[in-house]
């Protein structure tokens, strides 16, 4: 694989790798794709709807569903819990990194 | 008279501070909880009020939720974190009046086969401490086989909980996806994962898995294990797939074919073909490799977890917590995970792996409707000594036999052959749902 592509691939991943990083993954990567592909040369299932073949992650029937949002309040140990994990706060909200500039 | 579930407690602390030392299965051990409750568990069973676990000492992977302990996912990213909340399966085995003893070590976010991915320590096979002890639930098959817990929780993704239940000779068993809450669980592949049990009593095992077992509402993938679940009924016929006996071991051959000698006294067992499975490795790693790198972008140093520096840009800041807290394994899957499932390069790879689940479905399908189980070894190896495999695809290779059980969803089952660990293990794969009945094969 070429590190150009890599380099493309690090920053939609949001990893910030080094020159050395990239060219040796670059080299792991192609190897490891040249062994996946094999999987190309199985012959899928004619299966499909509106011409689209149908894909399901699950072995059998389940449906998506859906609930209504119940608001209910944490008590003060368990924020207390959570803001102590945060890894910067002020004043008990989440500080974040400048997005503008 | 009985002794109680304190002494019981003393007890198992006792043969931890002899041997923990050396196989290093804990990530933290709670001395003084698992005393404290045993204290009062004592105290339940004398009230005649107890819960149908109690006494029982389980170890719990470190990828699942406990209140107020540190989930460290065996990585740099999470050391310091500490769970907000209790799993489902906390949950239901502190009901129970389970003791929960410790948290157990693990791969890096569940990355791995022999253990050697956590950055928190090194775990050793009780039995040969030269020998990894398997992963990615490599505490959890440590501490079961050193008798450190009468039973253990792990993940199981692609194999990680019956891997080192082999190596460290004890039972292992995935349940059907969706028998059992992944709500509080951390993430590896949302359609793979799920939560099993290691012990070396299989009753003990039946027990855990009933108490953890059914529908969660936090967990909608769970929606039918209330419904579907199925207790009565036998096992009768066994299908062996003859892929199952592709490169193995020329022991473990052995002592697995001299096992389904012995089951052909008591069931029809028949010998079947599953060309799908000669695939399973590739099939398994692009799909898990494209959830991984999904399941993984949580990770940005904000809410939690290895610490962000806030007077970097926004991207920069992320991407340099990505590169500081996950290990080269997990770069790895991270960055083919997310080339599979660009744009450009999704129809020839995602697509296919998804296309290719497909058929294995319909291979699986069509032979669970001639018989009731499937058996074969368990790993292609026994335990390799630490530095035998360094090379990434050797790695991948040892999941083999176990990843269709995950890609399937079907519940597995591995079973020691002898107190050898070079004699392996014998699987058993089970129809969705008929986990129970997989438990009474013999």
């Amino acid at each position: 694989m070429d590190i150009q592509t890599v380099k493309q691939i690090s920053e939609v991943a949001k990893i910030k790798l080094t020159d050395e990083e990239m060219a040796a993954i670059a080299e792991e990567m192609g190897q490891l794709l040249d062994y996946f592909k094999s999987v190309q040369e199985i012959k899928s299932e004619e299966s499909s709807k509106n011409g689209k073949e149908q894909h399901s992650n699950y072995m059998y029937e389940i449906t998506n569903t859906y609930r209504e949002d119940e608001v209910f309040e944490n008590d003060i140990q368990t924020k207390e819990a959570i803001r102590k994990e945060f890894t910067k706060e002020n004043e008990k909200l989440l500080l974040a990194p400048k997005s503008l500039k | 008279m009985e002794s109680s579930v304190e002494e019981k407690i003393h007890r198992k602390l006792e043969l931890i501070s002899k041997m923990e030392g050396e196989i290093n299965a804990f990530v933290e051990i709670y001395e003084n909880e698992a005393l404290q409750s045993a204290k009062e568990i004592d105290k339940k069973i004398k009230e005649g009020k107890a819960g149908p676990l109690a006494g029982i000492v389980i170890g719990i992977k470190n990828n699942i939720c406990i209140k107020g302990k540190t989930l460290t996912c065996g990585s740099e990213m999470l050391k310091k974190h500490h769970a907000t909340y209790d799993a489902t399966v906390v949950e239901k085995l502190k009901a129970a009046d389970a003791i929960i003893i410790g948290s157990l070590n693990m791969d890096e976010f569940a990355c791995g086969s022999d253990g050697t991915f956590s950055k928190i320590k090194i775990t050793k096979n009780p039995h040969d401490l030269s020998r990894v002890p398997g992963g990615s639930s490599s505490g959890s098959g440590a501490a079961a086989g050193a008798g450190f817990c009468d039973a253990t929780l792990g993940s199981d993704t692609g194999g990680s909980v019956r891997c080192p239940a082999a190596f460290c000779n004890a039972y292992g068993f995935k349940p059907t996806y969706g028998m059992v809450s992944r709500y509080g669980l951390s993430d590896m592949a949302m359609t793979l994962d799920q939560i099993g049990i290691i012990a070396k009593d299989k009753e003990v095992m039946k027990k855990v898995f009933k108490t953890i077992s059914g529908t969660d509402k936090k967990d909608q993938t769970t929606q039918l294990a209330d419904a579907k679940r199925i207790r009565k009924g036998e096992i009768k016929t066994i299908g062996v797939p003859k892929e199952f006996f592709e490169s193995i071991d020329s022991r473990i051959e052995k002592s697995v074919k001299a096992k389904i000698r012995q089951l052909e006294k008591r069931y029809e067992v028949t010998e079947i073909s599953i060309p799908t499975l000669r695939y399973t490795v590739p099939i398994y790693q692009l799909l898990m490799t494209a959830e991984l790198s999904s399941a993984l972008q949580r990770y940005d140093g904000m809410r939690y977890g290895y610490p962000a520096d806030r007077n970097e840009e926004l991207y920069t800041a992320f991407a340099k917590v990505r590169e500081a807290g996950f290990g080269k394994e997990i770069k790895r899957r991270i960055l083919i995970g997310t080339y599979i499932t660009m744009k450009e390069f999704k129809d020839a790879w995602y697509t296919k792996a998804l296309s290719a689940r497909e058929v294995m479905k319909k291979e699986f399908g069509e032979v669970m409707k001639k018989v009731d189980a499937l058996a074969g070894p368990a790993m292609p190896t026994g335990p390799w000594k630490f530095g035998e495999r360094m090379n990434p695809l050797e790695m991948y290779a040892a999941d083999t036999l176990t990843i269709a059980a995950n890609l399937t969803g079907l519940p597995a089952i591995v079973e020691p052959l002898s107190n050898s660990i070079d004699d392996g293990a014998i699987q058993y794969y089970g129809r969705h749902f008929e986990d129970e009945l997989l438990f009474n094969v013999e």
